[in-house]
């Protein structure tokens, strides 16, 4: 079967005064029908320059973007057909005009026939939950429903790949929670079928909820590609270890301590004549307890606090090269 | 899916145009021009003549004008992008925003140039008006296509209005619409056979004064905008790939 979306060592480089810079760099993975699959990467991973690549917007300089099978450099049309693209943010619609206007433009510009544009429409606005608002123009709705706006359009082709660059951008947390439902019902069939959605988000709340699988970009390079699930078993996981100690300065980590994952963060002088050290764990368990006793072999612990590093904190460490 | 994307994109502009857009390029130019020219003009030039010469000039001010703006507010607004990833392609929606908006203006200079000719005593008067409309039409669809041409220009800068600007008098006086072309030097003539405006101005007084059309003026001005259709689809084309390859396209 012909995956979504196909991606063959894509590189693309933007030439600057001061030389080119490999925003992305043979990178390669695939999506399956149905798949949610959220990318990450810090600011200028290359995120938003890969989202343009596989819609069209820019050619790779090496490498290949198949959706459902068909090249995005040859048959750009095809393409266009079968995916849609939803950027975030204020922009990027036309604000005088309603929101159904809107809708029917796009779906127009997507090759709906007159028939299907309307019924479609309609359907897509109802399935944003905008049918109260859908005859008032776009200058009038909040951002959140601009956002709802964005996604409803990108469904008017019923496309095959959906890609969601930083959808919750700028949202306050009830819209944005409004809009991962809309997605989720998305990914669960709303639409009568289950497109493959391709997820940019810096919020890993979105990604958390939404996705089944997480790519991350590092300077331009897949680093990690990985499912959700194993990306929350680090989280949960890992921890953060505050012990106070009894008596003299801590050991700080050599080779051992990088074997076993056990990492000093700082040690400060505690009261009386104690001091308190901060470690990061790979995982909580008793074992640990007995790594920290042996970093003390003339001290006593006298305290101990855990607590879980948390998703961010994984996310961070996997961009930054970390953890691989 | 070609004419309804371009009505479509013509609705559109239509729609989300301010009301007072055409005012500029449809009222206030063409009034200017035709007031000028009235007064300059001695009694024996026929209001009908003037009010084709000042309508071909509001209607190539209105085209390039309204072309290189309709792209600057498609960019600053972010649409291009959502534009561009659909099928449909930036091309046909640009050709058909700029006719929305070019009609507008268009049929605003049309009633102006009448109201002002009417109101100096010098009424227009069109002797054929069938032939007159068809040649209207052509001459619109011609200027559309030499608008969109230029369209290949604007993609690739970010001063469309300024180049809109300084494009606006070469036509004018290529098109014989300031200065009869039988004054300019012998290499502007030449260069003039290559304006459709010239050849839809004479095929538009032929009409207005009921006399028979010249063929061979058909002939240049369906051949010049032939033309302009070839090199806009290829110019375009080019500017597309470009721009997909360097990735300007949020720059222009």
């Amino acid at each position: 079967m012909v995956n979504a979306l196909e991606v063959c060592a894509v590189s693309r480089g933007f030439r600057t005064r001061s030389g080119t810079v490999e925003a992305l760099r043979e990178v390669s993975f695939s999506a399956g029908g149905g798949e949610v699959v959220g990318l990450l990467g810090l600011n200028g991973a290359g995120k938003t320059t890969l989202i343009k690549v596989i819609s069209t917007l820019l050619l790779p300089t090496s490498g290949s973007v198949r959706v459902a099978g068909i090249d995005v450099a040859t048959g750009t049309r095809q393409v266009r057909r079968r995916l849609s693209v939803v950027f975030g943010g204020d922009h990027g619609l036309y604000g005088r005009l309603s929101g159904l206007d809107n809708a029917r433009f796009f779906g127009t510009l997507s090759g709906l026939d007159r028939r299907r544009l309307e019924r479609r429409a309609a359907d897509v606005i109802a399935m944003v939950a905008l049918e109260k608002v859908a005859e008032r123009p776009v200058e009038t709705y909040s951002r959140g429903m601009k956002q709802r706006l964005h996604l409803a359009i990108g469904l008017m082709a019923a496309p095959t790949l959906l890609m969601l660059d930083e959808p919750t951008v700028g949202l306050d947390p009830i819209e944005a929670d409004r809009l991962r439902r809309v997605i989720g019902d998305l990914a669960a069939g709303s639409a009568g079928y289950r497109p493959c959605i391709v997820l940019t988000s810096h919020y890993l709340r979105d990604i958390e909820e939404l996705a089944e699988r997480v790519v991350i970009l590092q300077e331009g390079r897949l680093t990690h590609d990985l499912p959700l699930k194993e990306l929350l078993r680090r989280a949960s996981a890992a921890a953060v270890v505050t012990v106070r100690v009894r008596g003299e300065e801590p050991v700080w980590p050599g080779d051992d301590g990088e074997r076993s994952g056990v990492r000093l963060v700082d040690a400060r002088p505690g009261e009386a004549g104690s001091w308190v050290a901060r470690y990061e764990v790979p995982r909580w368990e008793p074992a640990t307890l007995t790594e920290l006793a042996r970093r003390w072999p003339h001290g006593e612990i006298a305290d101990v606090r855990v607590e879980p590093v948390g998703l961010e904190r994984v996310f961070h460490d996997l961009s930054r090269g970390a953890g691989r | 899916m070609t004419a309804r994307a371009l009505l479509a994109s013509a609705r559109v502009q239509l729609k989300g145009e301010s009301r007072m857009s055409g005012v500029t390029a449809g009222i206030v130019q063409p009034a200017v021009f035709m007031t000028v020219t009235m007064l300059a003009a001695n009694q024996a030039v026929a209001g009908t003549r003037i009010a084709i010469g000042c309508g071909l000039l509001g209607l190539w001010g209105a085209i390039v004008w309204k072309f290189g703006m309709v792209l600057r507010q498609e960019r600053q607004q972010g649409i291009l992008p959502g534009i561009v990833s659909r099928p449909t392609g930036l091309v046909l929606v640009l050709a058909g925003k700029s006719l929305g908006a070019v009609l507008r203006s268009s049929v605003l200079t049309v009633l102006t140039v009448g109201a002002v000719a009417a109101a100096a005593g010098r009424p227009v008067h069109i002797a054929a008006p069938v032939g007159f409309a068809i040649t209207a039409l052509a001459t619109l669809v011609s200027a559309a296509t030499l608008g969109l041409l230029l369209c290949s220009v604007f993609l690739l800068t970010r001063s469309a209005v300024r180049i809109a600007e300084t494009l606006t008098y070469p036509v004018f006086i290529l098109g014989g619409l300031l200065v009869p072309t039988s004054v300019l030097p012998d290499w502007a003539q030449w260069l003039s056979t290559l304006v459709s405006l010239r050849w839809a101005a004479e095929l538009l007084l032929d009409a207005a004064a009921g006399r028979g059309q010249d063929p061979g003026d058909w002939t240049l001005l369906l051949a010049t905008t032939a033309c302009y259709a070839v090199l806009a689809a290829v110019a375009l084309r080019a500017v597309m790939r470009r721009i997909r390859a360097e990735g300007t396209l949020e720059l222009v």
